[in-house]
């Protein structure tokens, strides 16, 4: 087809729209909402899994805890690291003081952080809390007026909260305090030679599998390991439980989609007098088929364009709160998520192809099915 | 304001007059993609190198833990006093690995 013929077509499928404004309108919002209500659910799942990857993959590779018969017990931090340390492909091994310990309004994490470690999270605008300070994160729940926190580990300790984290890293301190690592280890019961557990690194992620026989056999006591793929697998796993719930937003999506596409599909009834006339002034069914698709696709691109921002806003401008709490249950303002520009255009272009192919190729049927059919049957309202 | 009846054509100026509507339509997609385009640069320039910050806290801190949602989705444990070793078989046997994941769920 020749260039000015094709803009004659296009013009006139959109003057063609333009006879059935509020049609056409109305048509593009339904488009947009459907997008919407899909691509917010997919892209929440594909933030959030994106996101707990991207995390999971800097922590340590595997985490080495102590076990005894009484379930969970302290490990000696020189004999574990040095016992870590003679393991070949280990290239770190680090003590943590952490545990969960009862607050005023429940459970929270708390934290142990070394001179050495606060010095690196200067970036992260966290200092190295003093002797009896407590520093919060966003989602731990404490009185405004009160200063003090009392907490209950293996005993009884107040701190003074002496700041708050900034929302930024809620991602990983959500609901976290940290504490100096000798009030820490005093709350939870820790020797000053005790930590929690060891971080333990090695030189190749493919190691983490292969090195678990040594590494355990390298202790003198039982231990516990957990690799950083078996982490990584419970976020997801937690992910497509409360995920998979999510999913039932697409339910009533798709029967929209299906009423759509009926709506479409029952067109033909309409339009078969216009494609009469159309056909007897000389137009082929390959000139019918392009005004259909340029009419489609006029009213479809900004609908699927304009959901696909509602959705994107929806999910990832910051401060957005309502689609976490609605999807996943979150009670706090969610964490900034993060996409790859992969993983996002897979699912923008998946959302897109999912209701504007269907779309468009309903709406052709009518021109299509006139294929066969005679002009006159077709203006006169008889069968084809 | 909208209607849902049909208008009738007008053909008396050819294409020449009917070419408004394409260049309406055309505004309407211009409209369309700017706003996506805003939303996805906007949204991410403003939400800054949250995750980078996050991830340094993560690699500084050493932590295997997530603190995203109290539904369950961190790893930390819901065992109450410390961390997450969660028996799932007898902890006597001497020098196991872990054949399960460690428990999901809210810690508050």
């Amino acid at each position: 087809m020749k260039g000015s013929t094709l803009h004659s077509m296009l013009t006139w499928a959109m003057r063609d729209l333009a006879r059935r404004p509020g049609e056409a309108v109305l048509t593009g919002l339904v488009v947009c909402a459907l997008v919407t209500v899909t691509a917010t659910t997919l892209l929440l799942v594909e933030a959030w899994t994106t996101t707990a990857t991207t995390l999971i993959e800097e922590g340590p590779s595997l985490v080495v805890r102590r076990v005894t018969s009484g379930g969970w017990a302290p490990i000696p931090v020189d004999e574990a690291v040095a016992a870590a340390a003679s393991v070949v492909g280990v290239t770190d091994a680090q003590p943590r003081i952490r545990g969960v310990v009862t607050a005023p309004e429940g459970p929270i994490t708390v934290m142990g952080v070394t001179p050495s470690q606060a010095a690196n999270l200067e970036v992260a605008g966290i200092t190295l809390p003093g002797p009896g300070e407590i520093i919060l994160g966003a989602g731990v729940p404490a009185s405004t007026t009160e200063p003090l926190l009392e907490l209950l580990g293996s005993t009884h300790m107040k701190f003074r909260i002496a700041t708050l984290l900034d929302d930024a890293v809620s991602l990983t301190l959500h609901d976290v305090a940290l504490l100096n690592v000798a009030d820490a280890r005093a709350l939870l019961g820790l020797a000053p030679n005790e930590a929690s557990d060891l971080a333990v690194t090695v030189f190749h992620e493919a190691e983490e599998e292969a090195i678990l026989p040594d590494l355990t056999a390298a202790f003198p006591f039982p231990v516990r390991i957990t690799t950083r793929g078996e982490a990584a697998g419970a976020a997801v796993a937690g992910l497509s439980r409360d995920g998979g719930l999510a999913m039932l937003l697409l339910v009533p999506a798709t029967l929209a989609m299906i009423l759509l596409l009926i709506s479409a599909l029952r067109g033909w009834n309409g339009s078969r007098r216009e494609i009469g006339l159309y056909k007897s002034f000389g137009w082929t069914t390959g000139d019918l088929v392009r005004l259909s698709l340029f009419k489609s696709l006029a009213t479809g691109i900004p609908g699927v364009l304009t959901g696909l921002a509602a959705a994107w806003g929806l999910v990832l401008w910051p401060g957005t709160t309502w689609p976490g709490a609605l999807l996943l249950g979150w009670q706090t303002p969610p964490p900034p998520l993060f996409l790859t520009p992969g993983g996002a255009t897979v699912v923008l272009l998946t959302v897109a192809g999912l209701v504007l192919i269907p779309w468009v190729l309903a709406s052709m049927v009518p021109a299509v099915k006139s294929a066969l059919a005679d002009p006159d049957d077709l203006v006169r309202g008889g069968e084809q | 304001m909208l209607s849902l009846e049909p208008r009738s054509i007008n053909v008396d100026g050819g294409l020449a007059t009917i070419s408004k509507p394409a260049k309406s339509i055309g505004v309407i997609w211009l409209i369309a993609a700017v706003a996506l385009a805003s939303v996805v640069t906007l949204s991410g320039l403003l939400r800054g190198d949250a995750v980078a910050t996050n991830a340094a806290v993560v690699n500084i801190l050493r932590l295997d833990a997530l603190a995203l949602a109290p539904s369950g989705t961190g790893l930390r444990s819901p065992q109450g006093a410390h961390p997450a070793v969660v028996t799932t078989h007898a902890p006597s046997v001497p020098n196991t690995t872990s054949a399960r994941l460690p428990a999901t769920g809210t810690d508050r």
